[in-house]
């Protein structure tokens, strides 16, 4: 009973984090043109949770966060989210060995499999002739999402408590436990 | 009692595995549909916008006046020197506001004298920006008035210096304004008197100027709107010429497309079509062959 309330508060939370990311992302206080690219706080937010809180991680919650940014950001819809969501479920999967990581190490994947979906997408959209991203810009859009990963984590930590769950804890925190623990 | 339980756990995975593969799918169709269909699909883009909107400010708001605040307290520290220099502005506006004043009075005297009229007013709605919604490639804006507010389609979108782009898609109380770094604008202008070219945004704060009927423009070179598509309003300023390092063209913009507040929208000038036969020039009959003979 409690491990359940535990995951839904858990589960409010994030969806609470991804309404304010949108909303910030949004909010017309900063420069409409800046020179340098925003970070991707959506995709920061999401896989570090993933990694410490996997249970909370919805795939409505995903979806809904995915396909709003980006029909409010005049991309076509379907794609990114689609991408996002194939890695929400890799890092679901293999949150277990991700977790046991250390933080250089697991800050350096996630930015791996950033420019990998970032790569992947750049490669469709010019296949379906739709405006994408230069080169340089997408280089400079993975590099300040690499820098944003660290300040999201540390966030998370400090404002929803979103830890490592110690080995006691993770029973509780993924019911569903660990991808082939059968036995 | 442990294989029961770990039986059940693999099952609640792969459900989670079939559901995931399954909106995948749902997301890719909707993404090739989306690219088919766009023309149509931008419609439905732009209701969900209108709908989300209110939600969307509501969470907005406060980060919003947060980030004022603090630019507020650091503005209040300068506000003392800058209100002595606007009370001199003012009293300066003061002699100003009365010049002109006397030549209303004097220009309407003479428009009586000539019997001229004056051509209508232009439609203008101002609306606030509510949502910043530039990507790493696109440039826009979301402002609150749409159909309602009788916006359309292909308005152009005008702060208190010039040009800063144009609508392009309306909802009932929502519109989304393409600006000019985007991509996807391009203005026809008239460089200095009598040159001609295109303002092609690309990104970057100053969009690049493309097409140019001159062999020479010098930097510095007032950029006006021409009208020469029918959309765009003559004479709208833009900007003024320069030379970035790569020896390009650009226009650094008079509008300030960094600090966006409110806009301008404001409706093209259509030229009506005659509706007199006699305007027209009809094609002069051929002579028939029974009068040739």
């Amino acid at each position: 009973m409690t491990s359940t309330t535990t995951i839904w508060k858990f589960r409010l939370l994030f969806g609470l984090g991804l309404y304010l990311l949108i909303c910030g992302n949004t909010a017309p206080v900063f420069p409409l043109i800046a020179p340098i690219p925003r970070p991707d706080f959506i995709y920061c937010f999401m896989i570090c949770w993933l990694v410490r809180q996997p249970a909370s991680v919805s795939i409505v919650a995903v979806v809904t966060a995915s396909l709003t940014t980006e029909l409010l950001l005049l991309k076509t819809p379907g794609l990114w989210s689609a991408l996002l969501l194939a890695l929400c479920q890799y890092y679901f999967d293999n949150h277990e060995r991700i977790r046991a990581w250390p933080f250089w190490l697991e800050w350096a994947f996630v930015v791996f499999t950033f420019a990998l979906a970032q790569a992947i997408c750049h490669l469709l959209l010019e296949i379906t002739f739709l405006p994408a991203a230069t080169v340089p810009s997408i280089f400079l859009h993975i590099g300040v999402t690499a820098i944003a990963y660290p300040p999201v984590v540390l966030m998370s930590n400090w404002v929803f408590r979103v830890t490592k769950p110690r080995s006691w804890e993770t029973r509780m925190f993924n019911p569903i436990g660990p991808v082939g623990d059968t036995n | 009692m442990d294989r029961r339980e770990g039986e059940q756990n693999r099952f609640v995975v792969n459900v989670r595995r079939l559901y995931t593969a399954i909106t995948i799918c749902a997301l890719v169709l909707l993404f090739l549909v989306w690219r088919v269909e766009s023309e149509r699909m931008e419609r439905v883009r732009a209701a969900i916008v209108d709908s989300l909107l209110p939600v969307i400010e509501f969470g907005a708001r406060p980060i919003q006046y947060s980030v004022q605040l603090a630019g507020n307290l650091g503005e209040h520290l300068k506000q003392s020197k800058r209100i002595a220099e606007l009370e001199q502005e003012v009293a300066q506006l003061e002699h100003w506001r009365v010049q002109a004043s006397l030549l209303q009075d004097q220009n309407a005297e003479l428009r009586d004298l000539l019997q001229a009229t004056s051509s209508p007013a232009p439609f203008l709605v101002t609306a606030q920006v509510v949502a910043d919604t530039s990507s790493e490639f696109r440039h826009s804006a979301v402002v609150k008035a749409g159909s309602e507010n009788g916006v359309e389609d292909g308005w152009l979108a005008l702060d208190s210096s010039g040009l800063v782009g144009r609508v392009w898609g309306v909802d009932r109380n929502s519109a989304r304004i393409i600006l000019l770094a985007d991509p996807e604008s391009k203005v026809p202008v008239r460089i200095g008197r009598d040159s001609r070219g295109l303002v092609v945004g690309d990104g970057a704060l100053s969009p690049q100027l493309a097409f140019v009927s001159a062999t020479t423009i010098s930097p510095g070179a007032k950029v006006v709107t021409s009208g020469d598509d029918g959309v765009f309003v003559p004479d709208i300023p833009v900007g003024e010429v320069v030379v970035d390092p790569d020896q390009i063209f650009r226009v650094r913009l008079l509008g300030d497309l960094w600090n966006l507040d409110f806009v301008t929208l404001r409706a093209p000038d259509i030229t009506p079509a005659p509706t007199v036969e006699g305007e027209l020039i009809s094609p002069v009959p051929l002579p028939t062959s029974g009068n040739s003979q």
